[in-house]
C-alpha cells in the first residue's frame, strides 16, 4: 500500500532541506576584489578628522575586533551604515571592538567635497575615528567594489566578514560577527561566517607585493612575483585571480580564463574569479558563456558591482538594451562614483538611440574624472 | 598659528628682498637677489596650494597676494585666486582673475581652461568654445579641453556635442590607463 503522505512528506522534507541549505550555506561576501575571508587585510592608517591624531589599525591588532567601513557622502546607504555603526559602538563601547570609517569620496578631494565631508560628520557626530582616503590608495589596495563596504577583521587583522553595500541584514550580520568574536555565538551558527582559506604567510607577502606592483601597472614584474606566491602556497586561490585580472589588462584573454578557472578549482566561492572569468569571455566575444559566469558571480554575491557592469555590456551586445540599462543602473547604485559605470551607460543609451541620456551619462563620467572642477 | 607666523615671515622677507632686488646696481648681488626672490615665490606658491587644499582660503589668498607682489606675471597666482573666488561662489571675480592671468600668461592652457569653465557657467558658450579650441590646437588629446568643448557645444545646441563628450571620456580613460 502506498503511504498517503509519502509524496507530500518528501516534498516538505526537500523544501525544508532547500530552505536550510539557503540559510546555512556559506554565502560569499565579496566587498573586496583583492581580499577574501581568511586573508590578512592591508593595514589602514590616516589622520582622524576629529582629533587630528594619527590612527593605524596596527595599534589595535592583538586584542580587538576591527570594523572598517568605506563610506562616501554621495551614498545615502553609507550614511545609514554610519548611523548604524554609531549605535553598535554605543552598545559595545566597553568591549575590545574598534570602529574606523574610511571616506572614499573620490580620488582628489576638492575643497567643496572636504566641506561636505566635514558637515556630514558634524551632523553624524561619530564616536570613532574617520580618515580620508585621499588618493584612494586604501580603496584600491582592498579592491573595494561598492560603497559602502564593510570589513570585519579579527584580532590578527584577518578578514572574517566583508559585505558590499548596506542591506537589511548587514547590521545583524555584523552583530553576529561581534558575538562570535566575544564567544557569545558559535561560528557554525552564523550563516555568513566563512573561515575561508588562510594562505601561508610567505605566499601572502608575495601576493601583496604583486598586488602593489599591479596597482602601479608593473604587470610583468607582478606576474613574476605571482609565480612565487603560487609556489609558496599551491592551495591559495588569490594569486590565480590576480593573475587573471592582469592577463585581462594585457589583453591575454585565454590566459586570463585559465587563471580564473584555476582559482575557482581551489575555491569555488571566489566571486572575483567568476566575475573575472565572465569579463575575459566578454572581451573575447563569447557572450553567452560570459553571461553564465557573470550571473553565477551575482548568485554568490548579489551586490558585486563589476559583474553588473560586464553583464550590462553583454546584454547590450545582444541588443537587450533595457536589461543592459537595468544592470548598469544597479552597478551605478552600488558605486556611483565609478566613472566607468557612467561611461558604459552612456554607450548603451547611445546604442539604444537615447542621445540625451547618453550625453547626461558622459557628462557625469567627466564630472567624476575631473572632480576639482 | 604656525601658518600665520609663516605668512608674516615670508611677507617680511619678501618686502625686505624685493627693494634690494629692484635697486641693486651690482650684478652679482642682483643675481643673488633674483635667486632668493624666485625661492620666496616658490615657497609662497607652495604654501598657497597647501592652504587652498585645506580649505583655508583667506590664508591662501594672503599667500597669493604676496606672490603677485613677488612676481606680478605668475600665472599660478591668478589661477588659484580665480579658483578661490569660484569656490566662494563669486563667478565674476573668478572670471576677472582668470582673464588677468591670461593677459599675463597668454599661453597658459590651464588658465584658458579655467576661464572656459567659468564662461560655461555664465552661459557664454561661444567664448568657452573659442578658448577650448585654442587649447586643442596645441594639445588635441587634452581630455579636459574636450570635456569643456563638449559642454560648450551642448550649450550652443550643437548635435556633435555628444561625440566630443564621448571622446573626452575615452581620451581621459586612455591617459589614466597608460
Amino acid at each position: 500500500m502506498k503511504p498517503i503522505f509519502s509524496n507530500f512528506l518528501t516534498r516538505v522534507i526537500a523544501l525544508a532541506l532547500f530552505v536550510m541549505s539557503i540559510i546555512v550555506a556559506p554565502s560569499a561576501t565579496a566587498a573586496f576584489k583583492y581580499l577574501s575571508e581568511g586573508m590578512k587585510a592591508p593595514e589602514l592608517s590616516g589622520v582622524d578628522l576629529k582629533s587630528g591624531e594619527k590612527i593605524s589599525t596596527r595599534q589595535w591588532l592583538g586584542d580587538n575586533l576591527i570594523i572598517v567601513v568605506f563610506w562616501s557622502t554621495w551614498s545615502p546607504r553609507s550614511l545609514e551604515e554610519l548611523q548604524s555603526l554609531k549605535e553598535l559602538h554605543a552598545i559595545y563601547q566597553d568591549q575590545p571592538i574598534k570602529f574606523i570609517a574610511v571616506n572614499v569620496d573620490g580620488q582628489n578631494i576638492s575643497p567643496i567635497t572636504r566641506d561636505k565631508i566635514n558637515s556630514t560628520l558634524a551632523d553624524l557626530d561619530l564616536p570613532f575615528p574617520v580618515i580620508i582616503d585621499d588618493k584612494l590608495s586604501i580603496f584600491y589596495e582592498f579592491g573595494v567594489i561598492a560603497v559602502p563596504s564593510t570589513a570585519v577583521l579579527d584580532s590578527s587583522g584577518v578578514l572574517k566578514y566583508g559585505p558590499a553595500g548596506f542591506s537589511l541584514t548587514t547590521k545583524d550580520r555584523i552583530v553576529d560577527s561581534i558575538d562570535v568574536f566575544l564567544g557569545l555565538k558559535k561560528p557554525d551558527k552564523v550563516a555568513q561566517f566563512r573561515d575561508g582559506y588562510r594562505p601561508k604567510n610567505k605566499s601572502s607577502r608575495f601576493y601583496n607585493m604583486a598586488l602593489n606592483l599591479g596597482l602601479k601597472k608593473s604587470w610583468e614584474r607582478a606576474l613574476s612575483i605571482l609565480d612565487s606566491a603560487e609556489a609558496a602556497d599551491s592551495m591559495f586561490a588569490g594569486p590565480h585571480t590576480l593573475r587573471g585580472d592582469i592577463m585581462i589588462r594585457l589583453e591575454r584573454y585565454e590566459d586570463a580564463q585559465t587563471s580564473f578557472a584555476k582559482a575557482i578549482k581551489l575555491d569555488s566561492m571566489v566571486v572575483a574569479a567568476w566575475a573575472g572569468w565572465g569579463q575575459a569571455l566578454l572581451k573575447s566575444g563569447t557572450i553567452e558563456e560570459a553571461i553564465a559566469k557573470l550571473k553565477h558571480a551575482l548568485d554568490l554575491d548579489s551586490e558585486y558591482t563589476p559583474a553588473f557592469l560586464d553583464l550590462g555590456m553583454c546584454l547590450a551586445q545582444q541588443g537587450l538594451y533595457d536589461d543592459a540599462i537595468d544592470s548598469l543602473n544597479k552597478a551605478k547604485e552600488l558605486n556611483f562614483a565609478n566613472p566607468t559605470v557612467h561611461y558604459y551607460l552612456g554607450q548603451v543609451y547611445r546604442q539604444a538611440g537615447n542621445d540625451d541620456k547618453a550625453t547626461e551619462s558622459y557628462i557625469k563620467a567627466l564630472e567624476l574624472l575631473y572632480p576639482s572642477d | 598659528m604656525r601658518r600665520i607666523v609663516l605668512i608674516v615671515l615670508t611677507i617680511s622677507i619678501g618686502s625686505f628682498l624685493l627693494p634690494s632686488f629692484a635697486f641693486s646696481q651690482d650684478d652679482a648681488s642682483a643675481k643673488d637677489a633674483r635667486r632668493k626672490n624666485k625661492k620666496i615665490c616658490r615657497q609662497l606658491l607652495r604654501s598657497a596650494k597647501i592652504s587652498f587644499r585645506d580649505g583655508a582660503y583667506n590664508e591662501a589668498k594672503a599667500f597669493l597676494d604676496s606672490l603677485i607682489l613677488c612676481d606680478i606675471s605668475n600665472p599660478d597666482a591668478y589661477y588659484f585666486l580665480s579658483k578661490i573666488n569660484l569656490v566662494r561662489g563669486d563667478t565674476h571675480a573668478a572670471e576677472s582673475q582668470a582673464s588677468t592671468g591670461i593677459e599675463k600668461a597668454p599661453k597658459s592652457s590651464r588658465l584658458k581652461l579655467l576661464l572656459a569653465r567659468i564662461k560655461i557657467s555664465l552661459g557664454d558658450y561661444a567664448k568657452a568654445l573659442e578658448l577650448t579650441e585654442s587649447v586643442l590646437k596645441i594639445k588635441p588629446r587634452e581630455g579636459k579641453a574636450l570635456y569643456y568643448k563638449g559642454l560648450a557645444l551642448k550649450g550652443l545646441g550643437d548635435p556633435t556635442a555628444i561625440n566630443i563628450l564621448e571622446k573626452a571620456v575615452e581620451t581621459t580613460f586612455d591617459r589614466k590607463s597608460n
